[in-house]
């Protein structure tokens, strides 16, 4: 898949997974795995760039003795997701029209 | 691989970047791991997971490079070059950490320095600018002595009359005038040059010892 295709579709999907609750780093690469190819190391900038543009906030908390990070999606995140169904519905008049080849 | 092995080659990798960002990354790789632990995976299996270290720094650093040059357009020369370095080139050895030595310790390395190493130096510095002074004051003695004495013996044939011993003693007066005017640019040149290397030998000491401390 195209990779700038690619990277804002895992925004996206990052952002969707938190928008149910908040989620940590092996339980969000869990959830998008079985839907689309991630890995561990593409998933640690996605939550980098999303934190750094309060796309996501996050908090430690404790776990089985040890820390673990918790992300949350905020308001900012919110409607950038909005944003990217609102792209996505245009784009699947495009998908159609590409695959159909306008005809109708 | 082992995680401690993986851990350690990607440590190396990453080392051009911030330490708290390399402190994140370890952060991250280490909850995952211990949640695939839990999770029932196996060591081996999960570190293969995690890709080679090599790949992994590659992806944070190309990443770390891009933003950089969104925020700080300016002065990305410099972290660019470091990334590139990092990507291309075996990493950097990290320096292992300076122990903090407390301020007191210092004062008394930089006291025991000055008396058995300064102090010496200073005399030694002190003994070479007196040697440049002597032999410039020994070249006006020789051409001063010789005038003296040819004016003396002139004097003296002037009352006593004429003996071949005064007259050789004119000659011996203008001959000493004559070599301290000779050898005076010699002199002058040695004392300059002393003079010089004294300088040269304080200016040289003083940028060593203030390298030192900007090291430290």
């Amino acid at each position: 898949m195209d990779t700038q295709l690619k990277k804002g579709l895992l925004d996206a999907c990052v952002l969707s997974v938190l928008r149910e609750e908040e989620s940590y780093g092996y339980k969000i690469i869990s959830d998008i795995a079985p839907y689309i190819e991630i890995s561990e190391s593409t998933l640690y900038p996605i939550l980098k760039r999303l934190e750094s543009t309060d796309m996501v906030t996050t908090r430690s908390k404790e776990y089985n003795g040890r820390l673990r990070k918790y992300y949350m999606i905020t308001e900012k995140g919110l409607s950038r997701l909005r944003e990217f169904i609102d792209d996505l519905k245009e784009f699947e008049k495009i998908y159609n029209f590409i695959v159909i080849g306008g005809r109708k | 691989m082992t995680r401690y092995e993986w851990e350690r080659e990607l440590k190396k990798y990453i080392a051009a970047l911030p330490k708290t960002e390399q402190a994140k990354i370890f952060d991250y790789y280490g909850e995952i791991f211990e949640d695939k632990i839990e999770a029932g995976m196996q060591e081996e299996q999960i570190i293969r997971e995690f890709g080679n270290p090599y790949d992994v720094a590659s992806r944070i650093l190309s990443d770390f490079k891009i933003e950089k040059e969104k925020t700080e357009e300016p002065d990305l020369s410099d972290k660019k070059e470091e990334t590139k370095k990092a990507i291309h080139e075996t990493p950097t050895v990290n320096t292992p950490e300076k122990k903090e030595t407390s301020a007191f310790s210092r004062f008394i390395l930089a006291a025991v320095l000055f008396i058995f190493v300064g102090l010496p130096a200073l005399a030694v510095l002190a003994g070479l600018a007196f040697c440049g002074v002597a032999l410039l004051v020994s070249a006006v003695a020789l051409i001063l002595g010789g005038i003296f004495d040819f004016f003396y013996f002139v004097a003296m044939l002037g009352m006593y009359g004429y003996s071949g011993a005064y007259l050789a003693h004119l000659g011996i007066g203008l001959m000493i005038t004559a070599t301290g005017f000779l050898l005076s640019p010699l002199f002058l040149f040695l004392t300059k040059k002393l003079f010089m290397l004294c300088g040269k030998i304080f200016i040289k000491t003083g940028n060593y010892i203030s390298n030192k401390r900007k090291v430290n």
